[in-house]
């Protein structure tokens, strides 16, 4: 009897040290990944699950990893086998997003995110991923009801309230859109993006000469920002500066 | 006395010939990984030629190779050891010329091509680099002449033809620009560049429809030309086709 118990111990005690040594795995390898070293951070995950393929965690950083290391499809099997035995970890469906957006499966990336949204409503980042979906997809009033949920939890969202605007130029909302890019530049003046973006929606308005202001700011900012050159030498155009606009073609 | 002068010279040349073999080796085995894009390696490479043997071709291959890895100064240097080595090492100059456009030193690159056009005063390209060079210093008066002596030498010489096309864009002459470029055309209807560069000759007169369709020509050689989409995109705006504008503007 009295070997009996001890028998139960060592192989109640091992299978703590197991355990334990899963989770320490799973824990180093994320020390890793935080490194960014993500080569060195898989092998961690990798003898995680082969010590235990039920610890979801490994799962989810296996495809986060894989994911860092763009292995697209490798991080969906991951992801997939984390939400076999957690259907729902709202890190794993966030992670199915982003991997699906990199594969450019938006059907799929869609369908995700609804999940992830359900799971974690106050992730801001999940709405702004969902705006931008529909806007791939040319869907620009439903981005911007997807934006707005993303500022309703952070009103000072800038990258929510730049993909706003741009949604709103495309809607004809041109004046509003600059308000919106203004907001970004009030909050962060050197948001190189939201400056030629102000700049194309002072041009849609017709005003021409606000927008080289605004391009010429931008390429203050980073002055081998192409996109703003480009939109730089049609503000020229049609400034009628035709020299300059062709100046800046040549070198192009 | 002459069988130790014969030795002696022969002692001469084999010592020539073992610091050549080498050294050339070195050179073009840099000179090919130069070519798939893999510049540090060359470097190296070159470097241990030049261990061997100070040469014109290898100080300006090194040039070549620190201009891809953006480092200027260097490369200034060595192609300028080529030139010290041989005043009229053609492609020395060459390189100092592009190095120095890199630099967008426009003025230095234009007197090393106007060096290079005194050395071959018959290869036409030596006139178009110069022609270009101007047109980026915005001098499109004074690009002409250099562009009409390419022409000269190679009337259906399409990169200076096109040069020309910009002359006219660059000093307000639209019309004759569209003409130019649909000159091009007919020698190569492939020419993606006459078509974009067609498309704002129209803009700049405001025709933004055939502006339109001038890109698009563009876009159908080269569905990821980026300057012609950039441009397209300009066009819609000014045709208040504001949503099909930023689809094009989220895929830049």
């Amino acid at each position: 009897m009295r070997l009996f118990g001890l028998l139960l111990s060592i192989f109640i005690l091992s299978a703590v040290c197991l355990a334990e040594e899963t989770e320490y795995l799973d824990w180093k390898g994320s020390q890793l990944y935080a490194e960014k070293n993500y080569t060195g951070a898989l092998p961690y995950f990798e003898q995680a699950i082969s010590q235990d393929s039920n610890y979801t965690s490994a799962w989810v950083n296996r495809g986060n990893t894989q994911k860092a290391l763009k292995d697209y499809n490798g991080s969906i099997q991951s992801y997939s086998k984390a939400l076999e035995l957690e259907s729902n970890n709202s890190a794993a469906w966030s992670g199915l997003v982003d991997a699906y957006i990199a594969l450019k499966d938006d059907e799929k990336a869609s369908q995700a995110i609804v999940r992830a949204k359900e799971l974690n409503p106050t992730n801001k980042g999940l709405w702004l991923k969902a705006g931008n979906l529909l806007m791939t997809k040319g869907d620009y009033q439903g981005a911007v009801t997807e934006y707005d949920g993303a500022l309703a939890i952070d009103s000072q969202y800038k990258d929510a309230l730049y993909k706003k605007g741009v949604s709103l130029m495309a809607l004809a909302k041109s004046t509003e859109a600059t308000e919106l890019f203004d907001q970004v530049l009030a909050q962060d003046p050197n948001y190189k993006l939201a400056l030629n973006a102000k700049g194309l929606s002072l041009e849609a308005a017709g005003k021409y000469a606000d927008a080289l202001t605004a391009y010429d700011a931008a390429l203050k900012i980073d002055p081998e920002f192409s996109q703003a050159l480009n939109n730089k030498m049609h503000a020229l155009l049609a400034l009628k500066k035709g020299t300059e606009a062709m100046q800046i073609f040549a070198k192009l | 006395m002459k069988w130790i002068n014969l030795l002696l010279c022969l002692m001469l040349l084999s010592s020539i010939v073992s610091a050549q073999d080498p050294a050339d080796y070195f050179d073009s085995l840099g000179s090919k990984l130069l070519s798939k894009g893999n510049y540090s390696q060359a470097l190296d490479l070159f470097n241990k030629s030049l261990d061997q043997l100070d040469s014109a071709a290898a100080w300006t291959h090194k040039g070549n190779a620190l201009r891809s890895l953006r480092q200027y100064n260097a490369s200034i240097e060595s192609l300028n050891h080529a030139l010290e080595i041989d005043d009229s090492y053609t492609p020395a100059l060459v390189g100092l010329s592009d190095t120095y456009l890199a630099q967008k030193n426009y003025m230095a690159a234009y007197v090393a091509a106007t060096q290079l056009t005194s050395l071959d005063p018959n290869d036409k390209t030596c006139w178009l680099r110069e022609g270009k060079i101007l047109q980026m210093m915005g001098m499109f008066d004074q690009s002409l002449p250099k562009l009409d002596q390419a022409i000269a030498m190679d009337p259906k010489y399409k990169e200076a033809l096109y040069r020309r096309g910009l002359f006219f864009m660059g000093t307000g002459q639209y019309p004759q620009a569209i003409e130019q470029f649909n000159s091009i055309l007919t020698l190569d209807p492939k020419y993606k560049q006459a078509y974009n560069a067609r498309g704002l000759a129209y803009a700049a007169e405001g025709d933004h429809d055939r502006a339109l369709s001038s890109y698009e020509r563009a876009l159908v050689i080269d569905p990821k030309f980026a300057q012609a989409k950039n441009n397209k995109m300009h066009s819609l705006l000014a045709l208040k086709r504001q949503s099909e504008a930023i689809d094009i503007f989220g895929t830049i």
